[in-house]
């Protein structure tokens, strides 16, 4: 008669190679994630020729129709702030005109003065700020500014913003993914 | 008989337990189950650790929820609950035959819920960096999930199979029980995660919640982690119950294999392949139909196959329980085939009242659970098994007496004189009393099976069979176990 006895392997080693193999994995992709921390960021592009190169912290959302025109925009988002960046063909004074009319027609958003700005090596560059509640955000209180960078061909436009207060937080972000965009 | 351990002629008995360790003899049940408890097993250790700091994990989540939004969260929980309920019932209706202990179930779900759930946001999110830093951030917005998540999770869900095997490795064993065990655990993981999922990607508010909730769990519910790591369960199960069957190699091809296939179900429906825009329903719906059913029908093929093996095994083990008198010959026709018991148990009703139909359910079921444990245990002579005879045969007793049952179960006349001239089952008999000193019970007549309880001093016993020196005993209320006869007194009848 066959008697079955209780005396199981207690599984010692089984158990300690299940308990590595669960830390090996994170430890495997600390390893390769620091492996390639020296690899240039993979640019995204946006269109005829514009890339840019958003920090690790930054993540793509969507491509979809820029708000003046028919050409795609880039719309990147670190949580507490957003990036909307596109090309246009048109003159940078149209575009900023374009620009300021649509966020203008919000009663509750002001707009300050454009500006010159140093943005991009060797590049024009224009800013203006906002801030209020913009209808296509769900009317929450927003701040951010507009930047254009004049290149040979085209102008890259960047519409940036965050929740009231946390501008600053993300602004040198922004300035970094701008100053270092490839703009024929 | 014969075969029982004859050591016991001419080998001392172990010494008796001293007095301050015994325990009434019928307050003890041999375990035919294992638990998830097992203080021995390493295993056990480091699933208790890790849950333990899965639940601060857990906590901290649900904090940063309720502050989000308290009434989300708390909807979140309602809804989330509606899901559970019928997912149990389910994988409880599937695990029909040989029920999973349900220290273990809750085990398998704990699991998912707090242990597979932290690793795989940790590791979601390194490799996700690895992705971007590969393949730039646009293709890891579509990609990642599809690239990361599937291999991660699925691989800590399915190291939950191998730590509650390591507990406890005699309830893995068959195809069925790896299912249990994987929706489970699929289970405990798709329900945290969803939780998280209304909280944050559906805005958390209460029209987010409920919208999320369809989309999550209503519309996509079949086609989850349930589906992905019961698949994977299934072929682990092969692998460890499978050894004296097939070979190595082919097993460890089935147990890749469909952890492959999981995996692989789990990238189709990551990949950003057929979703359609947001607002198309009937795209939505026939995107999850076109990603999902086919692996769901792989799904319902195997627990059919499975479930057909498990039929088989309890059929061969119904037909061993005729030969040592726990069943009758005319009982398994009936016992094989569910839609015969539900008539034999509506003709009783029908011939003499609902009372004997309820017993006529309960002796069915006790059949059941004697052919499973018969099965389980590989041991005719178990003490349970002896025990669980005798309930059945005293359930039989009763049933019988109630006018008109034999008549409704055409039952042979022969058949009803021989068990009429059985022993009443329920008349006990003392025949020994447990010496002064004490005793030992064994759930097999052998001395080395751990399974053993003390015997109180003075323990009214009555003999069931004997072995040499071994006997197997009853007490009065109706718990058996193997003893040696040294242990006993005679007393007069």
């Amino acid at each position: 008669m066959p008697e079955r006895r209780d005396r199981e392997p207690r599984g010692c080693l089984p158990t300690f190679a299940i308990g590595l193999l669960m830390f090996a994995i994170v430890g495997a992709g600390v390893a390769a994630s620091d492996a390639l921390s020296e690899r240039p960021a993979v640019p995204v592009v946006i269109g005829a020729g514009v890339s840019i190169r958003p920090p690790l912290s930054w993540s793509f959302v969507s491509r979809f129709e820029a708000p003046t025109g028919e050409e795609d925009s880039v719309l990147l988002t670190r949580g507490v702030g957003s990036l909307l960046a596109y090309t246009s063909d048109a003159s940078v004074e149209a575009e900023l005109d374009e620009l300021r009319r649509q966020l203008s027609t919000s009663s509750l958003v002001s707009l300050g003065q454009t500006e010159a700005v140093d943005v991009h090596p060797g590049r024009n560059g224009w800013r203006f700020a906002f801030s209020g509640a913009l209808p296509e955000l769900a009317a929450v209180p927003v701040e951010g500014e507009v930047v254009a960078i004049v290149g040979s061909s085209v102008v890259l436009v960047s519409v940036s913003w965050s929740d009231v207060g946390s501008y600053e937080l993300i602004r040198p972000e922004i300035d970094q993914m701008l100053a270092g965009a490839t703009i024929p | 008989m014969s075969s029982a351990d004859t050591s016991a002629v001419g080998t001392p008995a172990p010494v008796p337990p001293r007095a301050s360790g015994l325990v009434p003899a019928g307050r003890q049940r041999w375990q035919t189950h294992t638990g998830l408890v097992q203080p021995r097993k390493p295993a056990f250790w480091l699933l208790l650790g890790l849950v333990g700091a899965g639940v601060l994990y857990f906590l901290l989540e649900q904090l940063l929820f309720i502050a989000i939004s308290p009434a989300g969260w708390v909807l979140s929980w309602v809804l989330i609950s509606l899901y559970i309920v019928p997912v149990v019932a389910v994988v409880l209706w599937l695990d029909l035959y040989e029920r999973e202990p349900p220290s273990l179930m809750v085990g398998a779900f704990l699991w998912g819920a707090l242990v597979a759930i932290p690793f795989s946001g940790v590791n979601n999110g390194i490799w996700g960096v690895v992705v971007t830093r590969l393949a730039g951030p646009e293709v890891a917005a579509y990609w990642s999930p599809a690239l990361t998540a599937p291999l991660v999770e699925e691989i800590y869900k399915y190291l939950g199979l191998a730590v509650l095997f390591l507990i406890a490795r005699h309830e893995l064993d068959d195809l069925m029980d790896g299912f249990v065990y994987g929706a489970l655990i699929g289970l405990g993981f798709a329900v945290v995660e969803d939780v998280g999922y209304f909280m944050t990607a559906f805005g958390g508010d209460v029209g987010g919640v409920v919208f999320g909730f369809f989309v999550r769990t209503v519309a996509a519910g079949l086609y989850g982690h349930v589906l992905f790591t019961g698949l994977a369960g299934i072929g682990f199960a092969y692998l460890v119950t499978r050894g004296g069957e097939r070979s190595l190699g082919r097993r460890l091809l089935v147990a890749v294999g469909l952890l492959g296939l999981a995996i692989g179900a789990h990238f189709f429906w990551n990949a950003p392949w057929l979703w359609p825009e947001d607002g198309d329903v009937i795209g939505f719906l026939g995107a999850m139909t076109v990603k999902g059913m086919p692996f769901f029908i792989c799904l319902v093929v195997l627990l059919r196959l499975s479930r057909s093996r498990e039929h088989a095994s309890l059929v061969e083990a119904l037909r061993t329980e005729v030969a040592h008198g726990g069943l009758l010959a005319e009982e398994i026709e009936l016992l094989r085939d569910p839609g015969r018991r539900r008539a034999a148990v509506r003709r009783v009703a029908a011939a003499a009242g609902p009372a004997a139909a309820g017993l006529l359910a309960r002796l069915q079921r006790a059949q059941l659970d004697l052919a499973v444990a018969s099965h389980r245990l590989h041991a005719p002579q178990h003490a349970e098994l002896g025990r669980r005879r005798a309930v059945c045969h005293d359930l039989r007793t009763k049933l019988w007496r109630v006018p008109g049952v034999l008549e409704a179960l055409g039952m042979p006349a022969e058949t009803v004189e021989r068990v009429r001239a059985m022993p009443e089952p329920d008349v006990f008999k003392v025949q020994a009393r447990v010496a002064p000193t004490g005793g030992w019970a064994w759930a097999t007549p052998t001395y080395d099976d751990p399974r053993r309880g003390a015997l109180v001093p003075g323990l009214a016993l009555q003999v069931m069979e004997h072995h040499g020196n071994w006997l197997l005993v009853r007490a009065e209320n109706g718990w058996l176990g193997w003893t040696d006869s040294r242990y006993l007194y005679p007393t007069a009848v």
